[in-house]
């Protein structure tokens, strides 16, 4: 698989705080890779240094094959925009003069692709109004139009929907999908709001105290978090027997418990069980979610 | 570099205050010219050609303050904004950043002299004719010296300005450093231009002005005294200034030299601090 971001062991210490702590994450080329954390768990952190904001402590990683101590960093971050914590915007000007104002930055011969940028981020009729007079969502998407400036093909997003209206999430929602359905763009997202990372992402990165908890992909994850009925019974492998002949998916998961995804006819399977000499101890719907099972991987923390 | 200087000198055409300081200069030339034509009609036009070049460059005094207060607003609204965080995220090195900035200090201040001289020259025209060119015309070493004084400010500015993201306690922290700057130089030139002994002025019975030595000076500084206070003088970028403006006094060739000493130093030094500096 061809990676856009991959980091090795990256730590990062604050005078008394270790901020990330030998932390291993790889992002897939077209993905958008949900980075999932409790706050100051490093997320933010490992985006600062990812950008070039901060340096690490120990550790690196590769931006595009390129490591983070090489000259030509500089050159791999040419092709990546990002929008760490608050958008990075001048107040007093308005969504055209910034976007002017980082084409200049980026040294671009003419300013023909501000119109487009603007369509693409719905603020194409923002005309004189000041950026300081723009909503949180308004200011949030010309940020987003500023990192997308000189067509980048890696974007990393912090928080983008922190202190958005239902709305403004939504509308945020729509143009990281439209950006990486239609540009191709990979996406880096973190987020501690997993119900809407769980609308995108289709690659997950689990972060705690510092270091990358699970990696894995949607795919993945779904499979993870399926329906299914957990079961204690004194035998599973009369269990196992029984289900197996009414030709059910299930999982063993001890000598006593497994999960079993069908829906299923509870008296037939009890009364099969009793033929088996297998006592049903206990049944229990379950219906994983994103957010249960990040709680199972991390513990109950109380801002996640 | 190009990119930066020319993405900065975009929103410097936009800076309120980087036009309000304009405004300030030119119309500080244009009060300083009219003092000076006050004291033309009451002393002579002698005095224009000879002694008023200290009026017409007054400036340099107050433009510390001026720099300062640019640069925290300047660099402090990248900083307060985020926006030198875009600059980085696409590939901007930090030497390339900083150096960007100082030039752009040092080109503002050099607009807000030439905005000074022109009210000078604009209000001085009409007033006094082609003798103000003259009375305004400064040796080029003395112009030199008193650029690099202008430089040794806008680099020392900007290594504040770049390092502290809080522009609030930026601005009073250069403020007083600019005060400070000011009034050292100027006491230490005080100092130092003491004559040695204390001049007596008499009147002859046909009415003519005679300056007589009197007694020794006790504030004239003698022996490692005045070495030092020499020093501290040209060490010191307003006392250097003194020393520039002052045609009577002969120029020191030290000056430009320790300026750009001094330009280079800071410089360096704001890299080194900025390339490991942590931004969030």
């Amino acid at each position: 698989m061809e990676y856009i971001l991959q980091t090795n062991s990256l730590t990062k210490k604050y005078k008394n705080f270790q901020a990330l702590n030998g932390l291993t994450m790889h992002v897939p080329k077209g993905a958008i890779y949900g980075f999932v954390g409790k706050n100051g768990a490093g997320k933010t952190t490992l985006i600062r240094l990812i950008c070039g904001l901060q340096e690490p402590t120990s550790g690196e990683f590769t931006l595009y094959g390129i490591q983070n101590n090489s000259r030509d960093i500089v050159k791999s971050r040419r092709r990546m925009g990002a929008v760490v914590e608050t958008p990075s915007i001048y107040l007093d000007m308005t969504a055209e003069e910034n976007l002017k104002q980082q084409y200049l930055i980026l040294g671009l011969p003419s300013y023909d692709g501000i119109p487009e940028l603007l369509k693409l981020v719905g603020l194409e009729n923002t005309g004189k109004k000041k950026a300081k007079n723009f909503s949180l969502g308004m200011k949030q998407r010309l940020g987003i139009a500023i990192a997308l400036t000189g067509d980048p093909d890696f974007l990393v997003l912090d928080e983008p929907v922190n202190g958005l209206d239902p709305q403004g999430i939504v509308e945020i929602r729509e143009l990281i999908l439209k950006l990486n359905r239609e540009r191709q763009i990979t996406i880096l997202i973190s987020s501690h709001i997993l119900d809407e990372l769980s609308r995108l992402a289709t690659h997950y990165g689990i972060i705690d105290q510092g270091r990358m908890v699970k990696e894995l992909s949607a795919e993945e994850l779904e499979a993870v978090c399926r329906k299914c009925v957990r079961m204690e019974v004194t035998d599973t492998k009369a269990l196992a027997r029984v289900l197996d002949t009414m030709n059910v998916e299930y999982k063993i998961l001890s000598a006593t418990t497994a999960d079993v995804f069908a829906k299923i006819n509870v008296t037939q399977l009890t009364i099969a069980l009793a033929k088996e000499n297998c006592e049903v101890l206990s049944m229990q719907e379950r219906d994983e979610s994103l957010e249960s099972y990040y709680i199972s991987l991390v513990g109950g923390g109380s801002h996640a | 570099m190009r990119k930066l200087l020319s993405a900065n000198f975009a929103r410097l055409w936009q800076s309120k205050i980087f036009w309000l300081l304009e405004c300030l200069c030119f119309a500080f030339g244009a009060f300083v010219y009219i003092l000076v034509a006050i004291n033309t009609r009451n002393i002579g036009q002698g005095w224009l050609e000879y002694e008023a070049h200290g009026y017409f460059y007054i400036l340099i005094f107050p433009l510390a303050v001026m720099i300062s207060l640019f640069t925290c607003f300047f660099i402090g609204v990248d900083h307060s904004d985020g926006c030198i965080r875009n600059k980085l995220i696409v590939g901007h090195s930090r030497k390339t950043i900083y150096l960007s900035f100082f030039f752009t200090v040092l080109a503002v201040s050099l607009l807000l002299v030439l905005a000074y001289l022109l009210a000078v020259i604009l209000v001085g025209m009409p007033l006094s004719g082609p003798d103000v060119l003259r009375a305004v015309e400064l040796q080029p070493w003395r112009l030199l010296g008193c650029f690099l004084i202008i430089g040794e400010c806008a680099a020392l500015f900007t290594l504040l300005s770049i390092m502290d993201t809080n522009v609030a306690r930026n601005v009073v922290v250069s403020l007083a450093v600019a005060v400070v700057l000011i009034l050292s130089g100027m006491y230490v030139y005080h100092k130092l231009s003491q004559p040695e002994f204390i001049p007596i002025v008499s009147r002859t019975s046909d009415g003519y002005i005679l300056l007589e030595n009197g007694d020794p000076n006790p504030n004239y500084l003698t022996g490692m005294t005045r070495i030092l206070y020499e020093w501290l003088t040209i060490l010191l970028p307003y006392g250097a200034a003194a020393l520039s403006l002052d045609k009577r006094a002969s120029f020191d060739y030290r000056i430009p030299l320790i300026s750009i000493v001094t330009i280079l130093l800071l410089t360096f030094c704001g890299i080194r601090l900025f390339k490991n500096k942590d931004i969030k």
